[in-house]
């Protein structure tokens, strides 16, 4: 980092709030991805002003900013490929009001998703789209990535909820999009363009988000099923009977035998293992639900299903499925954790064509996903001091991209492009549309200062 | 990755295991403090993948990182890939002592240790001062009985700092009418801290330390202090191989109480709170023991702070923080204190001598306006005072 350019830096956000030592500098150049590149500095602003200031002064010197959350993607989005600095947001952590009688809060983008969600329990009101990375994810990230969760299917995603953003623009500028009002067709929808632009855009520094009644009660079940044919008839056939299941997941057998190998935890020896929860407000409404979908289980072969009504059986049940992430990671050293997504009846010829690429490059793929919205995420496993396997990983990757994009879905349901998927934006995106995102790009960053190298933007 | 630098294999296969998924940051105290991402344990980790790589040398500068750890094992309780990074921050720091990249200021910590016996650098004869009076005389002509089967062993804190904890600590067991006897100004530190810093000199302070409890031909040894106990628990020889058991004052009280050897007479009828220090609760699972203490005192209205038990919040006084940086130790016990105050409490217990410090320090850090009444005592304060 140039010496004055370090002191204006300081001069903006005080000497407590800015870095370039190397400890932070390393603790900065990745984040739940494989990408890995130091920034030369980095700072915490307090404020939207000391945000402005920075941007404005990156502007001038046309030094790379790179906005941060907690750092736990999986795409490298938060990676600071082009070197610059790393504004890191999470000193930014106020609530600053819930108004359950519009229905929204107001947060600063530090705010941890897991306190949003302590700060609102109190008043029986949630935030629903919930990322595996909850507990540690900062809801700017939320933003920046568009996250999604376990309740997709019913819930939908961050952008459904986000009615509002104050956005600092690369010359300084703050922007307000939206409004507190939960409809608003005013103008040009701005919100929808900032969320899941991964700080390509702007930088977010308040975000307004819908809240919802957090449902009073809910009840799982699951089944075991012989093939992935059958799960995957039974997922479609819940998806057409009218039921919404508030968490439909799914585990292959990669990842039972890895549950039961790990975590002792004695799941059925089969293809697949499918998870469905309920949820509303009064147990016969649940009961309904439930009943309906282990009818379609029963239909499609089902075997050794299991109802948890109690909160004790519901974390008993939930406990194979929310701690495969780390237990894949137990496999070997290194994993991409992928999101394809592609429309919900193609799920069973997606799971099947995931199989076979993993047998034609004999690698590891341990899959489970979000089926009632067609958000699967294939884990490639592998061990990255082996130059060979490595290449065989990446393979597997590429050809998993192009069979999403065959079977009309898409690079990433909730991980976002960042760096992992970057190379693979012109398999999905014709040159129209390529071409309006670089505009846009353009448009708000022309000096192309905020996050580069990311989302193939550049031509 | 250079292999050269000390690691085992073991502690390779730790690093290499570190997903750098980052949900240590929600649980990590030294990040909560600081929000500064170098000082969670996915910084740490990182950091050390640079340097084994040979990207980045060992140094002063980035020893800091390693000596901001509280060792409070939150992060391998929420670690998803199972990292144990306390050995990894262990074994960072005696390459760190080694080559002399330690903190300067913990060497003076080091030398007190060494040369005088304690943490502070007073004198040894200064330990049984605390004594009550009787035995304190007795203590001073060196007339204390030179075999027991029960040695109770007091640790520094209570020895020199704390007023209350030995006193109420040996009226409980005169209660009890335990035999026992005490190292009297014989007694020296555990180690801990040379451990914790990274001192190989640990290992020789230990056997000392082990020829004096064998000379007393003791079968049992009991300590106040959390730290002490998961010293001799877990970092020295084994103990119990030698014929003596090691039990933390709380085991060994839950256990009085329910052989009737103690009973409960008086009242406290007060809503009391308990913190679980790291060294007992998570490192050593030491969790109902407390809890079922507190509930046989009459009028006790016992409530429990919303992290507790294995997700206890750390006070920040561990891993040797208070020594390393006393400013940041104490902006995490105000944390804590703060949780003590959400559910009302009158009195937050802990049996830990250095939490309880850390804690009466981390509560007046509070601004007075937000300030609440409340007490921060030692478990055996509050037994003692319902005998």
């Amino acid at each position: 980092m140039k010496k004055d350019i370090s002191q204006a830096l300081i001069d903006i956000v005080g000497e407590e709030n800015y870095t370039d030592e190397v400890i932070d500098l390393v603790s900065y150049s990745s984040d739940a991805s494989e990408h890995r590149h130091r920034p030369e500095g980095a700072v915490w602003p307090m404020d939207t002003d000391q945000v402005s200031k920075v941007l404005k002064l990156a502007n001038a010197h046309g030094f790379p900013v790179t906005p941060r959350g907690a750092g736990t993607g999986y795409a490298g989005s938060a990676v600071p490929e082009k070197g610059g600095i790393v504004m890191d947001l999470c000193r930014m952590n106020k609530i600053i009001e819930i108004r359950i009688d519009d229905r929204l809060v107001k947060v600063q983008p530090g705010v941890v998703y897991a306190d949003l969600a302590k700060a609102l329990s109190p008043h029986g009101f949630f935030f629903p789209p919930d990322p595996a990375s909850g507990k540690a994810a900062t809801l700017g990230g939320n933003v920046a990535t568009n996250a999604g969760g376990l309740k997709g299917a019913k819930y939908g995603t961050t952008r459904d909820y986000v009615l509002g953003l104050e956005v600092v623009l690369p010359d300084g500028d703050i922007l307000r999009t939206g409004s507190d009002c939960m409809k608003c067709v005013s103008g040009y929808d701005l919100t929808r363009l900032f969320v899941g632009s991964e700080g390509t855009l702007g930088v977010v520094t308040e975000i307004t988000l819908k809240i919802n009644p957090k449902p009073e009660k809910a009840a799982a079940c699951r089944a075991a099923f012989d093939t992935i044919e059958d799960a995957g008839k039974a997922i479609s056939e819940i998806m057409r009977s009218g039921i919404v299941p508030s968490a439909l997941e799914i585990l292959d057998d990669r990842c039972i035998a890895a549950l039961n190998r790990d975590a002792g935890l004695g799941l059925p020896d089969v293809a697949a293992m499918v998870f469905a929860e309920a949820d509303g407000h009064t147990a016969s409404e649940i009961a309904y639900q439930l009943d309906r979908v282990i009818r379609v289980f029963k239909r499609n072969r089902a075997t050794a299903i299991e109802r948890a009504e109690s909160a004790a059986d519901l974390e008993k049940l939930w406990t194979a499925r929310k701690s495969i992430g780390g237990i894949l990671f137990r496999i070997s050293y290194n994993m991409f954790a992928e999101d394809v997504t592609v429309p919900i009846s193609r799920v069973p010829e997606m799971l099947k064509g995931i199989r076979e690429i993993s047998k034609r490059h004999d690698i590891l793929i341990a899959t489970l996903g979000h089926l009632g919205d067609g958000n699967l995420h294939p884990n490639i496993i592998f061990d990255g001091r082996d130059p060979e396997q490595s290449a065989r990983a990446e393979k597997a990757v590429d050809d998993l991209f192009r069979l999403a994009i065959e079977k009309n879905g898409t690079l990433t349901g909730e991980h976002g492009i960042g760096l992992a998927k970057a190379p693979f934006m012109k398999l999905e995106h014709d040159v129209v549309a390529m071409g309006v995102m670089s505009k846009i790009k353009k448009l708000f960053d022309p000096n192309n200062i905020l996050n580069p190298g990311k989302m193939a933007l550049e031509v | 990755m250079k292999t050269g630098n000390s690691f085992s294999e073991d502690n390779m296969e730790r690093i290499l295991k570190c997903s750098e998924c980052g949900f240590c940051q929600a649980v990590c105290p030294v990040f909560s403090a600081t929000l500064r991402p170098a000082y969670n344990t996915r910084g740490k980790i990182m950091l050390l993948k640079e340097v084994l790589d040979g990207n980045i040398e060992w140094s002063e500068k980035i020893g800091e990182t390693f000596y901001a750890c509280t060792g409070c094992q939150a992060c391998i309780n929420g670690c998803p890939s199972n990292v144990r990074a306390n050995e990894l921050v262990q074994a960072a720091r005696k390459i760190l002592f080694r080559d002399g990249f330690a903190p300067r200021h913990l060497l003076g910590v080091r030398d007190s240790v060494c040369y005088r016996g304690n943490v502070f650098g007073s004198e040894g004869k200064e330990r049984v001062e605390i004594y009550p009076p009787a035995l304190r005389e007795k203590a001073r002509k060196g007339l204390l009985k030179e075999r027991a089967e029960t040695l109770l062993f007091m640790g520094c804190l209570p020895s020199y700092m704390d007023m209350k904890i030995v006193p109420a600590f040996l009226k409980v067991m005169d209660a009890a009418k335990v035999m026992y006897t005490t190292l009297s100004t014989e007694e020296t530190c555990c180690g801990f801290p040379l451990y914790l810093m990274g001192s190989e000199e640990f290992n020789s302070h230990a056997e000392k330390l082990v020829e004096r409890f064998q000379k007393t031909g003791c079968r049992e040894l009991v300590t106040p202090c959390a730290g002490c106990y998961k010293t001799f628990k877990t970092l020295y020889p084994d103990l119990e191989d030698m014929g003596i058991r090691v039990l933390h004052s709380v085991q060994y009280m839950d256990e009085l109480i329910r052989e009737g050897r103690i009973r409960f007479t008086g009242e406290v009828p007060k809503r009391i709170t308990y913190h679980d220090p790291c060294d007992l609760g998570r490192a050593c699972k030491i969790l109902e023991e407390p809890r079922n203490i507190l509930r046989s005192i009459p009028g006790v209205d016992y409530v429990e702070m919303a992290k507790n038990r294995l997700e206890a919040r750390c006070c920040g006084g561990g891993g040797g923080m208070q020594a390393y940086n006393p400013d940041l130790a104490i902006k995490m016990a105000a944390e804590r204190v703060r949780d003590a105050f959400a559910v009302d409490a009158e009195i937050l217990v802990s049996t830990c001598p250095a939490c309880k410090d850390n804690l009466r320090k981390g509560m007046k850090k509070i601004p007075k306006a937000e300030r609440r009444k409340l007490k921060i005592m030692d478990m055996g304060e509050v037994a003692s005072s319902a005998l």
